[in-house]
């Protein structure tokens, strides 16, 4: 009768750590439709004084007004 | 040769029909080659373009003259531009090249004679050509790269020179011809030699000032001449004292909308020479000069190869060279004006 | 106008809907830190392709009309020049290659008005990212509608503003919504046939010729002026425009084609009536093309691909007008030609006569002009 008992509390844990486990994956999953997969990307970009550095070096001259 | 062969006794022992026979016959001799020299003489020298001593060929002359013996026509575009499309025979010398920065003077100058006369050499510039200048010929500041370029062979020496007016850009709005083919001309024999009576140096300046005797034009824009701005490189503001504003924009037909940058008609630019203050005799000196001596070199070329001015000068230095020195005068916050 | 190229982005539109979505999921590249690295494979506008891109995935309302609608595919320009180069074909000449270069700078994905100034001026973000739904008109509209249309209507060509900008603020897209710009252009449709447009009429009902209490206006039959006939004032215009080809650097080539200007008034039949344009007269503008402003298209071909281009390319010159149906946006309640009937009636310079043609101007011009302009009033 324990043994049974045992067998089934493993069967349980492993079970629900399965459970956590899959979950666990999937969430890194989703997680990479979640802007966190854009981490760098917004790192860099959101660094405004940075970013308006490169748009002043770059601007020069003005553009002729088309139509 | 007809006559006896006789021992030559000498002229005077000959007998008279000895002699004559002798004469006819050197006379004849000397006739033939006479003409044979001149025949070579015709033969060698080149023809020049016809419109040999006109400051200005129109865009459709040159297409109805490309080609011509002894011409020569130079590109002072960027190489880039040149790369991709030039007019049919052209050679390239980007202006970059006629003003090279000088370490002496730390400011931009005209070549060396021995540097001018190897490159033009290079070129296939002999001392008989006809040589054509052209620029890009969109904007004002286009036709000053042409215009200087002109002022700069005129003072070395090279005084066959054309420009084209209107430059690459009218050329190509007219639908004529260009191409890539980077000709290889054999080498020139043109060697320069510095004109001092078309090139100013700071010394004409500083003695200028004291003499007034020429006319000091500043060819920058008004708001430089004016002293409200300036080249970032150029030391100081304001303008020499003395000395009238005459913009080279004004002098050709760019405009706001821009091109093609034609030299303007010679009555309008007498009429703007009269309302800036200049004066109307065409044997007074005139200096001209602007930051680099680009626009004065147009302004050296409109003034007398246009309109005719006698003696003038462009102060290669310009102000690059002039606001160096502190203690050298320079008004701002005024328009110039002659005081006679 | 020209725009700012910055990219930078703010926190709040990251965690705004559109930011969301996630910056690799709509631009690709990589996310790393490194900038040549992260910007492999980068798609700079996301919403290019095909009307829509991946707004296309939210907004397909939308985008199933914008890919068809001028505002995309540009299709007045290549309406116009695909006439006046019959019979030659577009691809057999240098203007593939002209349109990339300069004209297709005026194309506008969804992208190039709600997030970022347009190419034409430039690129760079609006505002920080954010996606603007009624974009601000000086940085997007006045970027491709410049000279004319912002210079008219604020007033810095010309005699005076509009008064629906000088007197009420108004901005573009209180007259031209959304709807009208994303909406398809029936095939074959030009742009003077515009199906959806605004009409004096929808904002001032009352001045319909018939029901108005002016009595100018009961004057006149119905449709007969458009209204900018009498409300508008002295316009820009462009002449004699040449194309030729500028090389920055080697790869860089800027198209240059600069025109001359002439400031004028002109009344002339509207030869492109239709339902949403039933005027008899209308104001025309004068269109700077010439029979040879293409010219230097000719051996541009030569250098490029190494045989020169047709030599007559715009050989059916005389197919169009070069003085076309104009909407002038320099409204104003009072005009010179609107003070009395005497004003406009017997001024031979107010309308397009042949005698304002030039020697060398296309047939259809003829179809334009006025010719018999009305007579002075005698009471």
């Amino acid at each position: 009768m324990r043994k049974h008992r045992r067998t089934r509390f493993t069967l349980a844990a492993i079970t629900f750590l399965g459970v956590a486990f899959t979950f666990g994956l999937g969430g890194t999953v989703f997680a990479a439709e979640s802007p966190a997969s854009s981490s760098e990307c917004i790192k860099c970009h959101t660094d405004l004084k940075k970013m308006d550095s490169y748009g002043a070096a770059s601007a020069g001259g003005a553009a002729a007004i088309a139509g | 040769m007809t006559g006896p062969a006789r021992e030559d006794k000498g002229f005077f022992m000959q007998t008279r029909q000895t002699r004559r026979n002798f004469m006819k016959r050197n006379l004849i001799q000397s006739i033939i080659i006479a003409l044979l020299v001149a025949a070579t003489g015709l033969v060698s020298a080149p023809v020049t373009a016809k419109a040999g001593t006109a400051p200005l060929v129109s865009t459709e002359w040159l297409a109805g003259n490309l080609g011509a013996p002894g011409m020569v026509i130079i590109d002072v575009r960027t190489a880039a531009n040149y790369d991709f499309g030039h007019l049919p025979g052209a050679v390239s010398m980007p202006y970059s090249g006629w003003e090279p920065y000088n370490r002496k003077t730390r400011c931009q100058m005209m070549p060396s004679v021995a540097d001018l006369t190897a490159t033009l050499r290079s070129l296939g510039v002999n001392r008989s050509s006809h040589v054509i200048v052209y620029d890009a010929g969109n904007t004002a500041l286009d036709a000053t790269q042409g215009g200087a370029a002109v002022w700069i062979l005129e003072s070395m020496g090279q005084g066959n020179v054309s420009y084209l007016d209107g430059g690459f850009t009218k050329w190509t709005f007219e639908g004529r011809p260009i191409d890539k083919i980077k000709p290889a001309p054999k080498a020139g024999d043109f060697t320069a030699k510095l004109d001092p009576s078309k090139v100013a140096t700071l010394k004409d300046i500083i003695a200028n000032l004291k003499t007034k005797e020429a006319i000091f034009l500043d060819d920058r824009r008004a708001v430089e001449h004016f002293g409200i701005e300036k080249r970032p490189d150029v030391v100081r503001y304001g303008h020499i004292p003395g000395s009238l504003n005459f913009p080279a924009d004004f002098m050709t037909n760019a405009g706001i909308n821009r091109g093609p940058a034609t030299i303007r008609s010679k009555k309008e630019l007498e009429a703007m020479a009269e309302g800036v203050g200049l004066p109307m005799d065409k044997n007074r000196k005139i200096i001209v000069y602007c930051n680099s001596a680009q626009q004065a070199g147009m302004g050296y070329f409109v003034l007398r190869d246009i309109m005719g001015y006698r003696n003038v000068q462009a102060y290669d230095g310009s102000m690059l060279e002039y606001a160096q020195d502190k203690k050298l005068p320079l008004v701002r916050f005024a328009w110039g004006f002659v005081t006679e | 106008m020209r725009g700012r190229d910055t990219y930078g982005v703010d926190k709040d539109y990251v965690d705004s809907v559109h930011g969301k979505v996630g910056c690799i999921n709509c631009h690709k590249g990589k996310n790393v830190s490194d900038k040549d690295k992260a910007h492999e494979g980068l798609v700079k506008d996301p919403s290019e392709e095909d009307g829509g891109g991946v707004c296309r995935q939210c907004h397909s309302d939308i985008t199933s009309t914008y890919k068809n609608a001028m505002h995309y595919n540009l299709t007045g320009i290549k309406d116009i020049v695909g006439t006046i180069i019959s019979p030659h074909k577009m691809q057999d000449t240098l203007l593939p290659a002209a349109w990339k270069l300069d004209c297709a700078n005026c194309h506008a994905s969804c992208g190039s008005c709600h997030v970022a100034w347009p190419k034409v001026a430039e690129g760079g973000l609006l505002n920080r990212h954010r996606f603007e739904k009624n974009p601000p008109m000086e940085k997007t509209c006045y970027a491709c509608h410049g000279s004319r249309f912002a210079g008219e209507y604020m007033g810095l060509l010309g005699p005076s503003p509009d008064v629906h900008y000088e007197k009420y603020q108004m901005v573009c897209t209180d007259c031209h919504k959304g709807s009208e710009l994303h909406h398809t252009m029936p095939e074959g449709v030009k742009r003077y046939y515009a199906t959806v447009t605004p009409r004096c009429e929808q904002c001032h009902p009352d001045a319909v010729a018939g029901r108005s209490e002016v009595a100018m206006h009961n004057a006149h039959k119905k449709n007969e002026l458009a209204c900018t006939v009498c409300h508008a004032t002295e316009y820009f215009n462009c002449t004699n425009c040449h194309v030729s080809l500028d090389v920055k650097e080697a790869g860089n080539i800027k198209v240059i084609f600069p025109s001359d200007p002439l400031e004028t008034f002109k009344i002339g039949r509207n030869i492109d009536r239709s339902p949403g344009n039933p005027y008899a007269y209308n104001l025309v503008r004068h269109t700077p093309m010439k029979k040879d402003s293409l010219a230097s298209l000719r051996y541009f071909q030569a250098v490029l691909t190494g045989k020169p281009g047709p030599k007559d390319l715009i050989s059916n010159y005389d197919a169009l007008p070069t003085w076309n149906s104009a909407s002038i946006h320099t409204i104003q309640l009072k005009t010179r030609q609107n003070s009395s009937c005497n004003a406009c009636h017997g001024h031979k310079d107010l309308f397009l006569t042949k005698q304002d043609l030039e020697p060398g101007d296309p047939k259809a011009n003829l179809k334009v002009i006025v010719n018999k302009i009305p007579p002075r009033i005698r009471k």
